[in-house]
């Protein structure tokens, strides 16, 4: 994946689910069931290079994967 | 099988419960209150002559063949429109009766020309045979009378003839075009005898007629002829298949003659049609014969290369060895492969099977990703079923239907005509549509409310309606109090109420008067049956998944779900959208929509299958494509799909493919996408295809072949063959035998057999021990999921805004006569209606732009341009522009961006920032890769 | 001093024959003359041949003169017509002439003698009286007593009224519709266009009752187009009537709510016909429809709708006031209460006789006809319009009622009576009975459409001599199938005229009497 795509998405699915009270549950739960083990990965390795390009609440979330 | 034909009941079947006895010709008879006698009789076999009737139409009682006498009544009634009653004592063959019959096909044969022998309907002529059963043996007024004999024949349309001098005046094609069209293009013209059958203006070509064929299928001579029927002759036998366009299903009798076929007219007994048809399913199938289908493999090293013709041993050969050599290089993750919703359900299981078991990984997806996915994903949450909720006859008993975002008189046309019955029955209408379509105001209907919103803001829109629901006390609680999940319900509504979702705050996003939104959530709340059918004006948004559980969330307060006439209803874009979903075709899920990280499940598979299966989801199609062009996906196996002129931002797209090392294309035509392809499966249309289609509500329809396969292979048995020749054997003998397989590991599909389906016509799933007749429509006691679950749905805006650069908005769709990419309906005679796709402009914003009618303009957004003919209408409102992406040449997609919906990357197609200008020329045959794209690939 | 009343008629049969300029020349002269004069435009007394008929108001009542030409207006003044009776045009008291003295004017009772569009007029001449007792009924009591009445339609069925209306009544719907079929269409018939022209109020009135009767609240008055002054006295009136609360949400400040509207045909005879009617009121072409559903179950808009003739709702008014007992004391057998006959043709005094059912047709010829206007004996009369049979001398004894009428081989219609003198080529009349159906035939069913045409053609034949005998037979086999197989009264009954004229007149066609009776 581009990082950017991936940074788009991440930051797209956070947007939509942080409204709501139970949001980390559900960006965990969204990205366990859609993102393959490799984009999981690729997303934890560009939080730890720049987090500042990500919502909180998906750094939060990717801490936990 | 000889050549099918339906009984003809002659009127229309009676819903009533109540049931009368009547007695003809000495016979009893019980039917329902409100059947006509000539019904009746036919009940009891006993046919009685007619020709104005059949009983698709009402009763019109013109030809007066039919008359009848009954017991203590006057005179001889017409039995097409007299009712049985209680006691009814009717003779039908009596010597006053025949001697009229006698007398009036006397009539009507003084003015009928005398060619049968050489009329192209002869064998197949309504007035033939009725001349034979009355036994006219004289025309006693000779035929040098006055006449219709020298009238002229209309020959414009491209697909049939309208021969007025053999016309009878019957006016079934004038009712027809009524009453089950709903399109009012014809007319009786003029008085007595000078009466004739008008399209209105000059001829059908260039009238309202939108060739939907029924007033052919609806003439009992050859005054409306196919002129396939004139050129080939009679069929003499019939295979009963189903249509291969849009997602409404529709079921056609193939008519051939020996192995040719010679015409496709719309089954009776079609669940989703039944008996009507749109000038894409009955007349655009000749491009199955088109000489650009490719009917040898082809094979080459790079695609600079030419093709090679080579055997299928040879191709699968090649395919093969590079597939396994690019996975040993780049591993087990770089390749994958997508399937196609044109494939019957059995081709598109043994591809995810092949991906699964073959390739050993999960990445496998479907072109649904870029129509429905969000209905998938949104209907699941909530309902817990990725299915629209009803079948087509339950609009019958609809009284508020909302149209959300599609356009169903161009795009689901045999649907449109049956809503539009309804509609004209009383039904109200609301339509939710950033366009003013037909459906806003046409022959009969007229919407109650048009709720013309910005694009991409239906969820603003959606809460809007949920908020005055929810605020003016129009919640149905007996529903939500015994079939929702409470807590989530309680949390929906405290975030529906906040005032961000009132109608007053959603008008400045939206730019619809609050007040039409508040009068039009009314209407729908207060309906008794209300209803909501939706298309990719939905779907196809950054936020089309929370638009589905918006729809989802109003339909679930208002009670609308669970009963007929209600439900939320997908309109899907292809034939098989819900089939290749169910499959098991998307990256994280099985078939019957079962998560990979299932153990259970998984471990089914994995023992039938004799295959070790991954746990985690693969990659999608935009997951894939962005990982071709960082270099870490490499070969590809696409099943007829043309996702370099489907997909958004081909520009990207193409860039992908170029990148990759391997791309096999299965497919019909050397298309766009195939442009990029290594090696080229030859696939099958759908009339020579053995397998299922699943449509829009779930059912499960044969599609049979109807000539055999062109390149002497059925598509599956490509797959098996190139399956096999990468280690895993898959073993079917026949398309049947793998819809055994899917029925086994499918809980919604144990009962579907092509036995059964052969026996029963078709099944809506789940189809299963519980439901052995398929299921009509779901959640009627309970949810799928048990309690239907309410979801907060914020409003989240995209991030494609309008700029001074680009300052309007463009969103896409289809015409009637065009299809999808146009593979199909471009190499037929459709494009005789649309030839090239069109820049719908608002009068306004091409006079600031000096645009002209039917000039070029220059469309462009930030990732691309394209030329097109400037279309200026008032159905665009001022700010927004549309167009269709039938046509490669113009390549809408290269417009629009990469923008996804969040939840399932379903692209954005509907809102694109754009600018449009005066162009000097048209657009230019382009080069297979320019220079961007180029420069944007890998490894070129 | 008061003004002397002059009263002209402006009644389009009047103002054919120059009534208008008539009223002017006399506004003219007496003004020259210091003549204190006031005109009121009236409806016609219905004797044609008296057109224009001035009639001035005196102490024992208004004394007519007539035919009035514009060079009549100058003697008339000079021999002081307006206190004088000495002009050669004068024809004394009108109520006393003969021609109209001894007629029986129940719906006609006001026609001519108010002027139309005048509601104190119309209420001095007990107007309103109907609709006021009808408020006082239930529903249910208004069609009992419209039924009991024996009122059967105007219109040409002679279906009753009453049941009509129950029907109506009973079926239930959320609206329900009144309609007035005016597309008077048959040759020498011209009741609803002098009752519409001369008494509008009385249409208006029987449709309120009707409405209340069955709870509809919207009427429609279907009026064909080439009666413009019938439309403009109509929708005139209509609006009158609003301004005083006659219609609209509270007729005559009740709780029943109703209200007209005047819709023009356009100019298909088959619009008469009244599912035609329907389909010409819904905006479609006007094609006939299949009975059953009747239009009182499922007709304008698929909602329960009375259709009745212009002078079946004119006679509800009259019934509702002077109750079902006086109006079945005139008529005789099912034929009660009076019929508006109209003789025209070539005749020497036509125009309007109101009498009660029973009269003989020799008695109208005798007493109100007085023979041809050609002044040579008369061939032939027809009866009911086009679609009407024809009557031969022998048969001037029939009584003039449905049934006996029907017995003859003949039909009342809409009481049009045209005379033909000996001139007549009656073989010639039966062709042209089977062109007026192909020209006028909605087109519908095959042997009206066709047959018509063919009916035609074959009639030629036998004129022609071309194989006499097969094509006779030809022809009544036609007239059958046509009788038989017809959709509505169109094709059904054009073979009466064509039937009646073979069966009495077959010499006109060539035939022996013999030849021609035994194949009818």
């Amino acid at each position: 994946m581009s990082d950017s795509s991936l940074i788009r998405m991440a930051n797209q699915i956070a947007a939509n689910l942080k409204n709501r009270a139970d949001h980390r549950e559900a960006i965990t739960a969204h990205l366990k069931s859609f993102w393959t083990p490799k984009m999981l990965t690729e997303l934890k390795e560009l939080i730890s290079e720049n987090s500042t390009d990500f919502d909180e609440t998906i750094i939060e979330v990717a801490a936990t994967l | 099988m000889s050549l099918l034909k339906e009984t003809d009941f002659g009127t229309p079947a009676s819903d009533s419960t109540e049931n009368v006895t009547v007695i003809i010709d000495g016979r009893e008879i019980t039917v329902p209150a409100g059947t006509s006698v000539m019904r009746a009789a036919k009940m009891l076999e006993t046919t009685i002559p007619k020709l104005c009737a059949t009983d698709n139409l009402n009763s019109f009682g013109s030809c007066r063949l039919c008359v009848v006498e009954i017991d203590g009544r006057k005179g001889t009634p017409a039995s097409c429109t007299t009712l049985v009653e209680p006691g009814m004592v009717v003779r039908t063959q009596t010597q006053k009766v025949e001697k009229i019959r006698k007398n009036v096909m006397e009539l009507y044969i003084s003015d009928h020309p005398l060619d049968c022998l050489t009329c192209p309907a002869n064998g197949d002529c309504e007035l033939q045979d009725m001349a034979g059963v009355v036994g006219l043996r004289e025309v006693r007024y000779g035929y040098e009378g006055k006449n219709h004999l020298a009238s002229p024949t209309d020959y414009s349309n491209p697909y049939f003839n309208f021969d007025e001098s053999k016309c009878i005046v019957c006016s079934r094609c004038v009712r027809a075009c009524e009453e089950v069209q709903g399109t009012f293009a014809l007319t009786i013209e003029g008085r007595g005898f000078d009466s004739k059958v008008s399209p209105g203006g000059k001829d059908f070509l260039s009238s309202e007629c939108v060739s939907c064929g029924a007033c052919v299928q609806a003439c009992p001579t050859s005054t409306l002829q196919e002129k396939s029927v004139v050129d080939l002759g009679m069929p003499n036998r019939t295979v009963i298949t189903t249509c291969a366009y849009c997602g409404v299903g529709c079921s056609f009798k193939a008519e051939l003659r020996g192995d040719e076929l010679v015409r496709m007219v719309p089954h009776k007994d079609g669940g989703a049609n039944e008996g009507h048809s749109c000038v894409k399913g009955r007349f655009a199938w000749g491009y199955a014969s088109h000489p650009d289908r490719v009917l040898l493999p082809k094979i080459r090293e790079s695609i600079t290369e030419p093709w090679r013709e080579v055997t299928w041993e040879e191709a699968i050969e090649f395919a093969a060895s590079k597939l396994k050599s690019i996975q040993s290089k780049y591993g087990q993750q770089s390749i994958g492969g997508i399937t196609s919703s044109r494939c019957t359900n059995e081709e598109v299981y043994a591809v995810q099977k092949m991906i699964r078991a073959a390739f050993g990984n999960n990445n496998v997806d479907t072109c649904a990703r870029v129509c429905h996915s969000p209905t998938g994903y949104g209907l699941k949450q909530t309902f817990g079923a990725s299915a629209g909720t009803q079948d087509f006859k339950s609009v019958e008993k609809s009284d508020v239907i909302i149209i959300i975002g599609a356009n169903p008189t161009d795009a689901h046309p045999v649907f449109a005509s049956r809503m539009k019955k309804r509609l004209r029955k009383g039904a109200k209408l609301i339509i939710v549509d950033p366009r003013r379509i037909d459906l806003v105001r046409s022959a009969h209907v007229e919407a109650s409310h048009h709720l013309p919103l910005l694009p991409g803001t239906n969820v603003a829109m959606i809460n809007a309606l949920g908020h005055v629901v929810a605020t003016e006390n129009l919640i149905d609680w007996d529903f939500v109090n015994s079939r929702c999940d409470l807590n989530a319900f309680k949390k929906w509504e405290a975030f529906i109420k906040q005032p961000e979702n009132s109608p007053e705050v959603v008008e400045t996003i939206t730019g619809v008067p609050a007040e039409e939104i508040r009068a039009a959530a009314r209407l729908y709340a207060s309906a008794k049956n209300g209803a909501i059918y939706y298309g990719l004006g939905v779907t196809e948004h950054s936020q089309g998944s929370t638009m589905v559980m918006g729809i989802a969330n109003l339909a679930m307060a208002t009670g609308n779900i669970g009963r007929e006439g209600v439900g939320v209803n997908p309109l899907r874009g292809q034939n098989n959208v819900q089939g290749a979903c169910d499959m098991g075709s998307f990256p994280h899920e099985f078939s019957g929509y079962r998560h990979v990280s299932d153990d259970v499940v998984r471990e089914q598979f994995e023992n039938l299958w004799g295959a070790t299966l991954q746990k985690e989801p693969g990659m999608r199609i935009p997951n894939m494509l962005d990982a071709a062009i960082v270099g870490d996906f490499k070969a590809i196996f696409i099943q007829g799909e043309d996702i370099a002129q489907s997909d958004p931002n081909t520009k990207h797209v193409k860039a992908a493919l170029a990148s990759m090392a391997l791309v096999i294309v299965q497919d019909l035509f050397i298309n766009e996408t195939a442009q990029f392809a290594h090696v080229f499966f030859p696939g099958t249309s759908f009339l020579e295809k053995d397998g299922t289609f699943t449509n829009a509500e779930r059912r499960i329809n044969r599609v049979r072949p109807v000539m055999a396969s062109k390149t002497g292979k059925q598509e599956w048995e490509v797959v098996a063959l190139l399956s096999k020749a990468l280690g895993y054997e898959m073993n079917y003998t026949t398309s049947a035998e793998i819809m055994d397989e899917i029925a086994q590991v499918t809980p919604s599909f144990t009962g579907v057999s092509f036995a059964h389906l052969d026996k029963v016509g078709s099944v809506q799933w789940p189809c299963n021990e519980a439901n052995p007749n398929g299921t009509p429509v779901m959640h009627i006691e309970q949810f799928v999921r048990g309690k239907g679950q309410f979801m907060e749905t914020h409003f989240v805006p995209t991030e494609e805004r309008t700029t001074r650069k680009f300052p309007l908005l463009l969103t896409t769709g289809r015409v009637l006569s065009q299809y999808n990419v146009g593979a199909q309906t471009r190499r037929t005679k459709n494009s005789t209606w649309a030839s090239e796709d069109l820049l719908q402009i608002h009068p306004s914003d091409a006079e600031l732009r000096g645009v002209k009618e039917g000039e070029w303009v220059k469309l462009a957004s930030r990732v691309g341009e394209t030329t097109l003919r400037a279309q200026l209408t008032s159905a665009v409102p001022p700010g927004v522009v549309y167009t269709t992406f039938h046509f490669p040449v113009t390549g809408a997609n290269v417009i629009t961006t990469e923008y996804s919906d969040w939840a399932t990357n379903c692209p954005e197609y509907k809102v694109t920032a754009v600018e449009v200008m005066p162009s000097l020329s048209g657009p230019t045959e382009k080069s297979i890769l320019d220079k961007s794209e180029k420069a944007l690939a890998k490894n070129v | 001093m008061t003004s002397i009343k002059v009263f002209i008629p402006q009644d389009s049969a009047s103002k054919s024959v120059g009534a208008d300029q008539v009223a002017i020349e006399i506004l003219k002269v007496a003004a020259a003359k210091n003549l204190d004069i006031e005109i009121i435009r009236n409806g016609s007394r219905g004797m044609l041949w008296l057109e224009p008929l001035v009639e001035v108001e005196t102490k024992n009542g208004r004394v007519g003169f007539g035919p009035v030409s514009v060079s009549d207006v100058q003697s008339l003044i000079d021999q002081d017509f307006l206190n004088q009776q000495t002009h050669p045009l004068g024809i004394g008291l009108v109520d006393e002439y003969p021609w109209l003295k001894d007629q029986q004017r129940l719906t006609f009772k006001r026609v001519g003698v108010i002027d139309p569009l005048n509601i104190d007029d119309y209420q001095k001449f007990d107007g309103l009286l109907g609709l006021k007792k009808a408020l006082k009924l239930t529903p249910e009591e208004i069609t009992k007593l419209v039924t009991e009445s024996g009122l059967r339609g105007r219109g040409g069925a002679g279906f009753p009224a009453g049941i009509k209306w129950n029907t109506v009544r009973v079926t239930a719907a959320d609206q329900k519709y009144i309609c007035a079929n005016a597309d008077e269409g048959d040759s020498g018939t011209f009741a609803d266009r002098m009752l519409m022209e001369g008494d509008p109020f009385t249409l208006i009135e029987g449709m309120t009752i009707a409405a209340i009767a069955v709870g509809a609240t919207q009427g429609f008055i279907y009026i064909r187009s080439e009666y413009p002054d019938a439309i403009d006295k109509m929708q005139t009136a209509i609006k009158i009537a609003r301004e005083f609360g006659w219609l609209g949400e509270s007729v005559l400040s009740s709780s029943y709510q109703f209200d007209l509207e005047v819709v023009v045909g356009a100019g298909s005879y088959v619009c008469g016909e009244e599912t035609a009617m329907l389909e010409s009121l819904e905006g479609k072409r006007g094609m006939v429809r299949a009975k059953p559903p009747l239009p009182a179950v499922n007709g304008l808009f698929g909602k329960p709708t009375v259709i009745n003739n212009v002078l079946t709702l004119a006679s509800a008014p009259i019934i509702l006031n002077k109750g079902a007992e006086f109006y079945k004391s005139y008529g005789i057998g099912r034929s009660l209460g009076t019929q508006v006959f109209q003789i025209a043709g070539n005749v020497k005094q036509g125009g309007i006789v109101e009498l009660a059912f029973g009269i003989t047709l020799e008695e109208l010829l005798n007493k109100y006809a007085l023979g041809t206007h050609s002044a040579r004996p008369i061939k032939a009369v027809q009866i009911g319009g086009p679609l009407g049979a024809y009557f031969p001398n022998e048969l001037f004894d029939v009584q003039l009622d449905y049934e006996s009428l029907l017995q003859k081989g003949g039909m009342l219609g809409h009481g049009g009576i045209v005379l033909f003198d000996d001139s007549v080529d009656m073989g010639q009349q039966a062709r042209f009975a089977m062109e007026f159906c192909a020209v006028e035939s909605c087109g519908k069913c095959t042997p009206c459409r066709i047959g018509s045409t063919r009916g035609v053609e074959v009639i030629d034949k036998i004129l022609n001599n071309e194989n006499k005998k097969e094509n006779l037979s030809l022809l009544i086999d036609l007239c059958e199938t046509m009788t038989d197989g017809s959709l509505c009264a169109m094709g059904g009954l054009t073979p009466l005229p064509v039937r009646s004229a073979l069966k009495h007149f077959a010499d006109d066609f060539g035939l022996e009497k013999e030849m021609a009776n035994v194949t009818t």
